[in-house]
């Protein structure tokens, strides 16, 4: 079992993985700014959104931001889409300001 | 094949579609929402999905106590109790909200960039100007995130020194684009803070008390808070998440309430959040007050209007002008003027008259008009006014004001009456324009027979045109600024 790091560079890759690892896609995030990356709906199951976890950044200043860290766990093999869009939870979907998607494929 | 995005508000949809570990952890926040007695409404937004996690613990940035009480020792010399805020809060009242006294301006946006810190810093100065110059202004805060080195799109701190020292642009000329960029020097920085301070020094969160006596004194304040997704999903209610997770966030402090045990706060996230922009936050919850701080306007400044006044037309007539009798209604004279650009022009009507046959009491209505027409008149410009005796003589005056395209203009004096002969003495008409607006809404005008023909004044500022003789083109400039009563002056 492994962990394998996915970051805003990987934009639209597809990610080969066994059963049992871990995807951990790191993005940039401010929740000072009331932006946040928001999942679309899973389109599968063959990995399993674990965990998602905004880090905030070290220091003290006002409006510093941080990490959305989010840990897909690959759990049968298949394709998901992971689908994100960096929106405020009381804007409408479309007016997302960012997106990023990867495709997970288990081998 | 991808699902459809769910829609925003079809939160019970999407926890429906979630995996079990999401509904499992929002389970748990409920859970908590409950046993911690929350009194405000969330929706299952995608910030209740995750969880905040922090890398550090609470770090004041870089010795700012130690900052603070050397930067209140300077505020105390520099303050003007004087222009203290205003009788109309009182801290030991139940409650209070600027929002009702105009001491608020409009709830911004700052779009993707963590620059919460100048918008939290202008939302407390925009305050302060409106509170002592009676004036709701639009100060820039991407003059302050490019300029002030107080920080930048990754966050930052108050930046209240920036607008002490160099003043802040308006927003129409140094628009918000949610980045930092190159520093516009040359910017035209009309609105300048006297002083700031924090609200205590000593402590890193004041009480409420100090609060509430620091918002009555200087009006909104600047303070800081925690930041959570609970607070970024707020919709309305008190908001009492109680979190003790670090500050991460700028907001402006706008007023309290006793009942709800609540500050009333102005966020800078759009009127789409919480409530239209705002939010009831309960005393302490979520460290909210830290590194409170208030600022003080400087008095408004006079425009720059380099050009000064000039005298467009004039017109005058004298007691014993024969022509100057009507019994219905009637234009009592005109001036026509050609201004070669847009400018501010104020068109002033003034005279004496009586009742040259008839038996008072009698009425008339004057006022000015662009139409030859005796028959209209600016709503603006109508005025009334009686006869009660026969020897009676009142004054004729009316006035009006524009900003008008370059173009040659005319203006009739109107006269409208019925049932008698109004006869008048002597009388001017003055067309006065200047270059720029004075700084507001122009308020009001003046002129009188001799040598002072026109005054434009707009709250504080006025301008006069003196005739340096007869009238014609040639006028002598004098400018006062906060004076109401200013006698005319040669340059």
């Amino acid at each position: 079992m492994s962990e394998i790091e996915v970051t805003q560079i990987d934009q639209g890759r597809a990610v080969d993985v066994r059963v049992g690892d871990t995807v951990v896609i790191r993005l940039d995030e401010n929740i000072a700014t009331g932006y946040s990356w928001e999942p679309d709906p899973a389109d599968g199951r063959a990995a399993v959104l674990e965990q998602a976890k905004y880090v905030e950044a070290a220091g003290t200043a006002m409006g510093r931001g941080g990490t959305r860290v989010l840990r897909y766990a690959a759990g049968e093999q298949g394709t998901l889409q992971v689908r994100l869009r960096l929106r405020r939870p009381w804007d409408p979907p479309e007016r997302a300001i960012g997106h990023f998607g990867i495709t997970i494929r288990v081998k | 094949m991808t699902k459809p995005i769910t829609p925003t508000l079809d939160y019970a949809k999407r926890e429906l579609a979630a995996a079990e570990k999401i509904r499992t952890s929002l389970k748990a926040l409920r859970g908590e929402a409950a046993a911690k007695h929350w009194s405000f409404d969330v929706g299952y937004t995608s910030a209740m999905d995750f969880a905040v996690e922090q890398i550090t613990g609470m770090n004041p940035p870089e010795d700012w106590l130690e900052r603070a009480q050397a930067q209140n020792s300077m505020a105390k010399a520099f303050e003007q109790p004087g222009r203290a805020a205003l009788g109309s809060c009182v801290a030991t009242a139940a409650k209070f909200n600027w929002c009702d006294y105009g001491g608020v301006t409009p709830v911004k946006d700052q779009g993707s960039c963590g620059s919460c810190w100048a918008f939290g810093t202008h939302g407390a100065f925009e305050g302060s100007y409106a509170i002592l110059n009676k004036a709701q202004i639009n100060s820039s805060e991407q003059d302050t995130l490019d300029c002030s080195g107080a920080g930048d799109c990754g966050g930052g701190w108050w930046a209240y020194d920036y607008l002490v020292r160099t003043g802040s642009a308006d927003e129409a000329n140094y628009p918000y684009t949610a980045v930092k960029k190159a520093c516009n020097v040359g910017a035209t920085r009309p609105y300048k803070a006297t002083v700031w301070g924090y609200v205590n020094g000593a402590v890193a969160i004041p009480s409420i008390a100090e609060l509430k006596a620091a918002l009555c004194k200087y009006g909104p304040l600047g303070v800081a808070v925690a930041v959570t997704p609970a607070f970024q999903a707020y919709t309305s209610g008190v908001f009492n998440e109680n979190s003790t997770a670090d500050i991460n966030h700028a907001i402006t402090l706008v007023g309290w309430d006793d009942s709800k045990q609540a500050w009333r706060i102005k966020n800078s996230w759009g009127v789409g959040w919480g409530e239209s922009g705002y939010m009831w936050i309960a005393y302490g919850c979520n460290k909210i007050g830290y590194g409170a701080t208030w600022v003080q306007a400087s008095p408004a400044q006079a425009p720059a209007c380099k050009e000064g006044p000039s005298l467009m037309a004039y017109t005058e007539f004298y007691w014993g002008d024969a022509t100057k009798q009507f019994s219905t209604n009637a234009n009592v004279a005109s001036v026509t003027f050609t201004l070669t650009r847009e400018m501010y022009v104020s068109i002033v009507a003034d005279a004496s008259a009586f009742v040259a046959k008839g038996t008072p009491p009698q009425s008339f209505t004057t006022g000015l008009y662009t139409g030859e027409s005796p028959a209209t008149m600016f709503t603006a410009s109508l005025r009334k006014g009686s006869f009660q005796a026969a020897s009676q003589h009142v004054q004729v005056h009316s006035a009006y004001a524009a900003k008008l395209p370059a173009g040659t203009y005319t203006y009739y004096w109107k006269i409208w009456l019925g049932g008698y002969t109004i006869g008048f003495d002597s009388g001017t008409l003055t067309a006065t324009a200047v270059p720029c607006s004075m700084g507001g809404k122009l308020q009001m005008a003046q002129s009188a027979a001799g040598g002072l023909l026109g005054v434009m004044s707009e709250d504080d500022a006025a301008m006069v045109a003196v005739a340096g003789g007869l009238p014609d083109q040639h006028v002598t400039i004098a400018r006062s600024v906060g004076v109401t009563d200013s006698s005319p002056q040669s340059e």
